[in-house]
Protein backbone atom coordinates (compact mmCIF):
# COMPACT_ATOMS: atom_id res chain seq x y z
CA UNK A 1 0.00 0.00 0.00
CA UNK A 2 2.79 2.41 0.94
CA UNK A 3 4.60 1.54 -2.26
CA UNK A 4 1.46 2.39 -4.23
CA UNK A 5 1.37 5.79 -2.55
CA UNK A 6 5.05 6.33 -3.37
CA UNK A 7 4.27 5.65 -7.02
CA UNK A 8 1.23 7.87 -7.47
CA UNK A 9 2.02 10.79 -5.15
CA UNK A 10 4.42 12.69 -7.50
CA UNK A 11 2.02 12.98 -10.43
CA UNK A 12 -1.09 13.40 -8.26
CA UNK A 13 0.73 16.28 -6.58
CA UNK A 14 1.48 17.80 -10.00
CA UNK A 15 -2.19 17.34 -10.96
CA UNK A 16 -3.36 19.04 -7.75
CA UNK A 17 -0.84 21.87 -8.24
CA UNK A 18 -1.99 22.36 -11.82
CA UNK A 19 -5.63 22.60 -10.75
CA UNK A 20 -4.72 24.98 -7.92
CA UNK A 21 -2.66 27.29 -10.18
CA UNK A 22 -5.43 27.23 -12.80
CA UNK A 23 -8.08 28.09 -10.23
CA UNK A 24 -5.86 30.71 -8.58
CA UNK A 25 -5.37 32.46 -11.92
CA UNK A 26 -9.12 32.66 -12.49
CA UNK A 27 -9.80 34.06 -9.00
CA UNK A 28 -6.78 36.38 -9.19
CA UNK A 29 -7.89 37.90 -12.49
CA UNK A 30 -11.47 38.23 -11.30
CA UNK A 31 -10.45 39.94 -8.06
CA UNK A 32 -7.69 42.05 -9.62
CA UNK A 33 -4.99 40.59 -7.38
CA UNK A 34 -1.30 40.91 -8.23
CA UNK A 35 0.36 38.28 -10.42
CA UNK A 36 2.97 37.75 -7.71
CA UNK A 37 0.44 35.36 -6.12
CA UNK A 38 0.68 33.10 -9.15
CA UNK A 39 4.48 33.18 -9.04
CA UNK A 40 4.25 32.33 -5.34
CA UNK A 41 2.04 29.36 -6.24
CA UNK A 42 4.65 28.24 -8.75
CA UNK A 43 7.34 28.46 -6.05
CA UNK A 44 5.18 26.49 -3.62
CA UNK A 45 4.58 23.79 -6.25
CA UNK A 46 8.34 23.46 -6.79
CA UNK A 47 8.92 23.26 -3.02
CA UNK A 48 6.28 20.55 -2.56
CA UNK A 49 7.51 18.54 -5.52
CA UNK A 50 11.09 18.84 -4.24
CA UNK A 51 9.99 17.63 -0.80
CA UNK A 52 8.33 14.58 -2.35
CA UNK A 53 11.41 13.86 -4.46
CA UNK A 54 13.71 14.14 -1.44
CA UNK A 55 11.35 11.96 0.60
CA UNK A 56 11.34 9.26 -2.09
CA UNK A 57 15.14 9.36 -2.20
CA UNK A 58 15.51 9.13 1.60
CA UNK A 59 15.94 5.93 3.57
CA UNK A 60 13.11 6.83 5.94
CA UNK A 61 10.36 7.41 3.35
CA UNK A 62 11.79 5.83 0.21
CA UNK A 63 10.88 2.33 -1.01
CA UNK A 64 12.92 -0.66 0.05
CA UNK A 65 12.59 -2.64 -3.19
CA UNK A 66 14.72 -1.61 -6.13
CA UNK A 67 11.88 -1.55 -8.67
CA UNK A 68 9.56 0.69 -6.62
CA UNK A 69 12.45 2.91 -5.56
CA UNK A 70 13.63 3.52 -9.12
CA UNK A 71 10.10 3.89 -10.49
CA UNK A 72 8.98 6.33 -7.78
CA UNK A 73 12.13 8.42 -8.22
CA UNK A 74 11.60 8.48 -11.98
CA UNK A 75 7.99 9.57 -11.46
CA UNK A 76 9.17 12.18 -8.95
CA UNK A 77 11.55 13.55 -11.58
CA UNK A 78 8.78 13.55 -14.19
CA UNK A 79 6.52 15.41 -11.71
CA UNK A 80 9.22 18.03 -11.16
CA UNK A 81 9.80 18.47 -14.90
CA UNK A 82 6.02 18.72 -15.41
CA UNK A 83 5.81 21.47 -12.78
CA UNK A 84 8.67 23.42 -14.40
CA UNK A 85 7.35 22.91 -17.94
CA UNK A 86 3.69 23.75 -17.32
CA UNK A 87 3.97 26.44 -14.63
CA UNK A 88 7.08 28.41 -15.65
CA UNK A 89 5.11 30.66 -18.08
CA UNK A 90 3.30 32.27 -15.10
CA UNK A 91 6.56 34.07 -14.36
CA UNK A 92 6.87 35.89 -17.69
CA UNK A 93 3.46 35.83 -19.39
CA UNK A 94 0.49 38.14 -18.86
CA UNK A 95 -2.03 36.32 -16.70
CA UNK A 96 -5.08 38.52 -17.07
CA UNK A 97 -6.86 40.59 -19.68
CA UNK A 98 -8.72 43.63 -18.37
CA UNK A 99 -12.33 43.64 -19.57
CA UNK B 1 4.28 14.38 -49.30
CA UNK B 2 0.88 12.92 -50.19
CA UNK B 3 -0.43 14.50 -47.00
CA UNK B 4 0.79 17.93 -48.15
CA UNK B 5 -0.69 17.52 -51.64
CA UNK B 6 -4.01 16.35 -50.19
CA UNK B 7 -4.07 19.30 -47.81
CA UNK B 8 -3.39 21.77 -50.62
CA UNK B 9 -6.11 20.15 -52.73
CA UNK B 10 -8.59 20.38 -49.89
CA UNK B 11 -7.62 24.00 -49.26
CA UNK B 12 -8.38 24.86 -52.85
CA UNK B 13 -12.03 24.34 -51.94
CA UNK B 14 -11.91 27.11 -49.33
CA UNK B 15 -13.54 30.42 -50.15
CA UNK B 16 -11.76 33.47 -48.84
CA UNK B 17 -14.69 34.77 -46.78
CA UNK B 18 -14.04 32.49 -43.82
CA UNK B 19 -10.46 31.53 -44.60
CA UNK B 20 -7.75 31.84 -41.97
CA UNK B 21 -5.11 31.61 -44.71
CA UNK B 22 -6.38 34.85 -46.26
CA UNK B 23 -5.74 37.20 -43.34
CA UNK B 24 -6.91 40.80 -43.60
CA UNK B 25 -5.49 42.14 -40.35
CA UNK B 26 -2.40 41.88 -38.13
CA UNK B 27 -3.83 39.38 -35.61
CA UNK B 28 -5.13 37.09 -38.34
CA UNK B 29 -1.79 37.38 -40.18
CA UNK B 30 0.07 36.28 -37.06
CA UNK B 31 -2.24 33.29 -36.66
CA UNK B 32 -1.96 32.42 -40.38
CA UNK B 33 1.84 32.45 -40.12
CA UNK B 34 1.63 30.07 -37.16
CA UNK B 35 -0.64 27.82 -39.21
CA UNK B 36 1.81 27.71 -42.13
CA UNK B 37 4.76 27.06 -39.82
CA UNK B 38 2.87 24.16 -38.24
CA UNK B 39 1.82 22.75 -41.63
CA UNK B 40 5.26 22.96 -43.22
CA UNK B 41 6.99 21.74 -40.06
CA UNK B 42 4.61 18.81 -39.61
CA UNK B 43 4.93 17.85 -43.27
CA UNK B 44 8.75 17.99 -43.10
CA UNK B 45 8.85 15.87 -39.95
CA UNK B 46 6.37 13.41 -41.47
CA UNK B 47 8.58 13.02 -44.56
CA UNK B 48 11.69 12.60 -42.38
CA UNK B 49 10.02 9.87 -40.30
CA UNK B 50 8.76 8.04 -43.40
CA UNK B 51 12.23 8.14 -44.98
CA UNK B 52 13.79 6.81 -41.78
CA UNK B 53 11.13 4.11 -41.61
CA UNK B 54 11.92 3.00 -45.16
CA UNK B 55 15.65 3.05 -44.42
CA UNK B 56 15.06 0.97 -41.31
CA UNK B 57 13.77 -1.90 -43.46
CA UNK B 58 17.02 -1.87 -45.45
CA UNK B 59 19.37 -2.02 -42.46
CA UNK B 60 20.51 -5.38 -41.14
CA UNK B 61 19.61 -6.46 -37.62
CA UNK B 62 21.77 -5.23 -34.78
CA UNK B 63 23.81 -8.12 -33.48
CA UNK B 64 26.84 -6.80 -31.71
CA UNK B 65 27.14 -4.28 -28.92
CA UNK B 66 28.42 -1.44 -31.16
CA UNK B 67 25.27 -1.69 -33.31
CA UNK B 68 23.10 -1.63 -30.22
CA UNK B 69 24.95 1.45 -28.97
CA UNK B 70 24.40 3.04 -32.37
CA UNK B 71 20.66 2.29 -32.17
CA UNK B 72 20.49 3.71 -28.68
CA UNK B 73 21.94 6.99 -29.93
CA UNK B 74 19.25 7.13 -32.62
CA UNK B 75 16.49 6.46 -30.11
CA UNK B 76 17.73 9.08 -27.66
CA UNK B 77 18.55 11.60 -30.38
CA UNK B 78 15.55 11.34 -32.68
CA UNK B 79 13.16 9.66 -30.26
CA UNK B 80 13.64 12.00 -27.31
CA UNK B 81 15.89 14.99 -28.01
CA UNK B 82 14.31 15.85 -31.35
CA UNK B 83 10.63 15.88 -30.16
CA UNK B 84 11.58 17.74 -26.98
CA UNK B 85 13.43 20.38 -29.04
CA UNK B 86 10.56 20.74 -31.53
CA UNK B 87 7.90 20.93 -28.81
CA UNK B 88 9.93 23.42 -26.79
CA UNK B 89 10.39 25.65 -29.84
CA UNK B 90 6.68 25.42 -30.69
CA UNK B 91 5.71 26.19 -27.09
CA UNK B 92 7.96 29.25 -27.04
CA UNK B 93 6.62 30.39 -30.42
CA UNK B 94 3.02 29.88 -29.26
CA UNK B 95 3.61 31.79 -26.03
CA UNK B 96 5.21 34.72 -27.86
CA UNK B 97 2.25 34.82 -30.28
CA UNK B 98 -0.20 34.61 -27.38
CA UNK B 99 1.43 37.66 -25.77
CA UNK B 100 1.46 39.47 -29.11
CA UNK B 101 -2.31 38.94 -29.51
CA UNK B 102 -3.18 40.26 -26.05
CA UNK B 103 -5.46 43.33 -26.10
CA UNK B 104 -3.07 45.85 -24.57
CA UNK B 105 -3.69 49.58 -24.23
CA UNK B 106 -2.69 51.35 -27.46
CA UNK B 107 -3.42 54.79 -28.96
CA UNK B 108 -6.53 55.18 -31.13
CA UNK B 109 -8.16 52.11 -29.60
CA UNK B 110 -11.83 51.71 -30.51
CA UNK B 111 -14.07 49.69 -28.20
CA UNK B 112 -17.22 47.87 -29.28
CA UNK B 113 -19.46 45.34 -27.59
CA UNK B 114 -20.68 42.02 -29.02
CA UNK B 115 -23.63 40.39 -27.28
CA UNK B 116 -24.58 36.93 -28.47
CA UNK B 117 -27.90 35.16 -28.08
CA UNK B 118 -29.62 32.19 -29.74
CA UNK B 119 -29.16 32.96 -32.64
CA UNK B 120 -28.26 36.56 -33.24
CA UNK B 121 -25.54 39.08 -32.52
CA UNK B 122 -26.10 42.59 -31.17
CA UNK B 123 -23.28 45.12 -31.34
CA UNK B 124 -22.79 48.27 -29.28
CA UNK B 125 -20.30 51.13 -29.65
CA UNK B 126 -18.41 52.96 -26.90
CA UNK B 127 -18.32 56.06 -29.12
CA UNK B 128 -22.13 55.96 -29.52
CA UNK B 129 -23.56 54.74 -26.20
CA UNK B 130 -27.22 54.67 -27.24
CA UNK B 131 -26.65 53.06 -30.63
CA UNK B 132 -26.66 49.35 -31.47
CA UNK B 133 -26.73 47.20 -34.58
CA UNK B 134 -28.01 43.68 -35.14
CA UNK B 135 -26.00 41.24 -37.23
CA UNK B 136 -23.56 43.86 -38.52
CA UNK B 137 -20.54 45.17 -36.64
CA UNK B 138 -19.12 48.47 -37.88
CA UNK B 139 -15.45 49.24 -37.28
CA UNK B 140 -12.88 51.67 -38.67
CA UNK B 141 -10.22 50.10 -40.91
CA UNK B 142 -6.59 50.40 -39.86
CA UNK B 143 -7.32 50.90 -36.17
CA UNK B 144 -7.16 48.40 -33.31
CA UNK B 145 -10.59 47.38 -32.03
CA UNK B 146 -11.34 45.76 -28.68
CA UNK B 147 -14.47 43.63 -28.93
CA UNK B 148 -16.02 43.06 -25.51
CA UNK B 149 -17.77 39.75 -25.99
CA UNK B 150 -20.54 38.33 -23.85
CA UNK B 151 -23.70 36.23 -24.09
CA UNK B 152 -27.19 36.47 -22.64
CA UNK B 153 -28.05 32.75 -22.79
CA UNK B 154 -25.61 29.92 -23.61
CA UNK B 155 -21.94 29.91 -24.62
CA UNK B 156 -21.29 31.13 -28.16
CA UNK B 157 -18.02 32.07 -29.85
CA UNK B 158 -17.12 35.22 -31.76
CA UNK B 159 -15.00 34.48 -34.82
CA UNK B 160 -14.06 36.62 -37.81
CA UNK B 161 -11.42 34.33 -39.38
CA UNK B 162 -9.86 36.99 -41.63
CA UNK B 163 -9.42 39.47 -38.78
CA UNK B 164 -8.49 37.50 -35.63
CA UNK B 165 -8.81 34.29 -33.67
CA UNK B 166 -11.99 33.15 -31.97
CA UNK B 167 -13.10 33.91 -28.44
CA UNK B 168 -15.98 32.52 -26.40
CA UNK B 169 -19.03 34.57 -25.48
CA UNK B 170 -19.87 33.49 -21.94
CA UNK B 171 -23.02 34.45 -20.01
CA UNK B 172 -22.22 36.79 -17.10
CA UNK B 173 -18.64 37.33 -18.22
CA UNK B 174 -16.91 39.69 -20.67
CA UNK B 175 -14.02 38.45 -22.81
CA UNK B 176 -11.97 40.92 -24.82
CA UNK B 177 -10.69 40.18 -28.33
CA UNK B 178 -8.42 42.54 -30.27
CA UNK B 179 -9.29 42.68 -33.97
CA UNK B 180 -8.13 44.95 -36.78
CA UNK B 181 -8.86 45.20 -40.50
CA UNK B 182 -6.05 46.48 -42.70
CA UNK B 183 -8.43 47.74 -45.39
CA UNK B 184 -12.06 48.84 -45.66
CA UNK B 185 -14.44 46.08 -46.70
CA UNK B 186 -16.85 43.43 -45.46
CA UNK B 187 -15.66 40.45 -43.48
CA UNK B 188 -17.77 37.43 -42.55
CA UNK B 189 -18.10 36.31 -38.96
CA UNK B 190 -19.61 33.20 -37.41
CA UNK B 191 -20.30 31.69 -34.04
CA UNK B 192 -17.74 28.95 -33.56
CA UNK B 193 -19.46 27.21 -30.65
CA UNK B 194 -22.41 24.86 -31.17
CA UNK B 195 -25.45 26.39 -29.53
CA UNK B 196 -28.49 24.45 -30.68
CA UNK B 197 -30.82 24.28 -33.65
CA UNK B 198 -30.07 27.71 -35.13
CA UNK B 199 -26.30 27.42 -34.81
CA UNK B 200 -25.66 27.02 -38.55
CA UNK B 201 -27.15 30.43 -39.33
CA UNK B 202 -25.62 32.18 -36.32
CA UNK B 203 -23.41 34.48 -38.36
CA UNK B 204 -22.73 38.19 -38.76
CA UNK B 205 -20.82 40.67 -40.90
CA UNK B 206 -18.06 43.07 -39.98
CA UNK B 207 -18.01 46.26 -42.04
CA UNK B 208 -14.67 48.07 -41.93
CA UNK B 209 -15.02 51.74 -42.89
CA UNK B 210 -12.45 54.14 -44.27
CA UNK B 211 -11.81 57.25 -42.15
CA UNK B 212 -14.45 59.39 -43.83
CA UNK B 213 -17.15 56.73 -43.70
CA UNK B 214 -16.35 55.94 -40.06
CA UNK B 215 -16.66 59.61 -39.10
CA UNK B 216 -20.06 59.67 -40.77
CA UNK B 217 -21.08 56.51 -38.92
CA UNK B 218 -19.99 57.89 -35.56
CA UNK B 219 -21.86 61.11 -36.32
CA UNK B 220 -25.01 59.04 -36.64
CA UNK B 221 -25.33 59.30 -40.39
CA UNK B 222 -26.27 56.24 -42.42
CA UNK B 223 -23.10 54.21 -43.13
Amino acid sequence: MKDLIRLFVPLVLWLASFSAIYGLQAIMCRQGWDQILLIGGFGLAIALQSAVLLGLASRKYGASTKFVRQSSLALGLVGMLAVLWTFAPVVFLSACVAA
Amino acid sequence: MSFSILTLLLLSGCTQNLSIVHPAGPAAATIATLWWVLLVGAAAIFVLVMVLLLLAFRVRNANDSSDQEHERRWIVGLGLAFPVTVLTALLAYGLVIGEHLMPRAVPELVTVGAEARQWAWRFTYADMPSFETDGVLHIPAGKPIDVQITSVDVIHSFWVPRLAGKLDAIPGHVNVLRIEADLPGEYDGVSAEFSGAGYRMHDFTVVAHDAESWSAFIAGETP
